[in-house]
């Protein structure tokens, strides 16, 4: 009996401290570990933090589609305490890839200096490109971002890869050049059934009003560039 | 010596037409099946053709056609309940890199039992169990349903008592069938060759 008991109360020890660790990830042991030269430090602004961390590798997930919304800076700032707590405290994001150390660094001390829109130094913010309708543009603001997961050589999208040569010799006729109505390409971005694009299973929000635009744009172009 | 010019040149037409058609298409049979049923999501998404092509498909054949390039395949699709009136059939034809090339509707269909699938359209489900078909071709028993496939049957059945869709392929180049099971969600379960 004694023996149970003994037994019984070191499970219970060991269980309720991993809890504790897990918890109560110490602010003080983040900062070292994250810790910054002073002259990056000045430059932390929301634009910087958007440009490296929140578009390529969080807005796929938290755009409009009702999740945490991390595509302007009026929307992030009211979710300051939630991305600390699951990035830095409970580490349950991001759910698709990881951030490097260097991402770690950036958005742990721009949220510990409190988050600003704008750097401390003065030096004007970095101008987040627009994207444009070409290829090469929305290759990097929408494949990159929200289909390179599942539509790469060994992926569960690998029957449909979004390089611009297969994305026009596609027998699904995925791009017609002069017809984005027609192009599988816009049927799949626009649909509102299970089978839309980015995949709503795989957690990806639907791409804007102006990402759809632009594509189409590019598209009715011929999409040449 | 005119007649000698006119049956070189037959000649050479011919052989040119027969190697367009001889040679290994971009696509297997089993693609065009698959191509189909994407197909008739496109252009039931585009309202071209009416949505019991995609809820109520029941049958897809496919044949090679002789002499008539740029189309190489024919694929005919079947539905078992139209919205309104007769059944119709519909032939897609495809050139021999799986690009559509037209549709045309058919008013001979056959009526049959509205299977009313629940959580994928028949469109959908075909789609998947065709996958198996394409990324197991190079299994050599599979493979005779890859590169000769002629026809893909979806039917409802059950399988360890559970509800799922069966998809049967035949293949000209073999007698037997090849019975692909799937969730009624989708997901593949198992496939067996059968005669």
């Amino acid at each position: 009996m004694r023996q149970f008991i003994f037994i019984f109360f070191t499970m219970v020890f060991f269980v309720t401290s991993c809890n504790y660790t897990k918890l109560k990830e110490k602010p003080e042991n983040l900062k070292q570990e994250f810790s910054l030269p002073a002259e990056k430090l000045s430059q932390l602004s929301y634009s910087l933090i958007a440009q490296k961390i929140f578009s390529p590798k969080c807005v796929s997930c938290h755009g409009s589609s009702g999740n945490v919304n991390l595509e302007s800076y009026n929307e992030v700032v009211k979710n300051v305490a939630l991305i600390k707590k699951s990035v830095f405290l409970e580490k349950t994001m991001p759910k698709k890839g990881v951030l490097t150390q260097e991402e770690l660094s950036y958005l742990w001390n721009w949220l510990e200096k409190g988050a600003q829109e704008l750097p401390e130094d003065g030096t004007p913010p970095i101008v987040i490109e627009p994207m444009l309708p070409t290829f090469e543009s929305i290759n990097k603001n929408v494949f990159q971002v929200s289909c390179k997961d599942c539509h790469n050589e060994t992926g569960t999208g690998k029957r449909i890869l979004l390089d611009k040569q297969s994305l026009l010799d596609s027998p699904l006729e995925l791009i017609i050049p002069g017809n984005a109505d027609e192009s599988g390409l816009i049927i799949a971005l626009e649909r509102t059934d299970d089978k839309r694009m980015p995949s709503a299973k795989e957690g990806y929000s639907p791409l804007s009003d102006e990402a759809k635009k632009i594509i189409r744009k590019w598209i009715d172009n011929g999409a040449k560039d | 010596m005119i007649k000698l010019a006119m049956a070189a040149m037959t000649g050479v037409l011919l052989s040119l037409n027969a190697y367009s058609h001889g040679g290994v298409a971009g696509v297997t049979s089993a693609k065009a099946i698959e191509l189909a049923a994407h197909r008739i999501d496109r252009l039931v998404a585009l309202n071209k053709i009416d949505g019991s092509f995609l809820k109520k498909l029941d049958k897809i054949e496919v044949e090679v056609v002789q002499n008539q390039a740029p189309v190489y395949y024919r694929v005919r699709v079947s539905q078992t309940v139209p919205v309104q009136g007769n059944p119709v059939q519909m032939d897609i034809a495809f050139d021999d890199d799986g690009k559509p090339l037209s549709f045309q509707l058919l008013p001979n269909g056959v009526s049959g039992p509205d299977i009313g699938w629940t959580e994928k359209s028949a469109g959908e489900l075909t789609e998947n169990a065709l996958h198996y078909v394409l990324e197991n071709a190079k299994d050599p028993k599979v493979g005779l349903f890859d590169k000769a496939a002629t026809a893909f049957t979806l039917t409802k059945g059950v399988l360890k008592g559970q509800p799922v869709a069966r998809g049967q392929v035949t293949s000209s180049a073999t007698t037997e069938k090849l019975n692909i099971y799937l969730k009624l969600d989708g997901t593949f379960i198992s496939a067996e060759i059968v005669q």
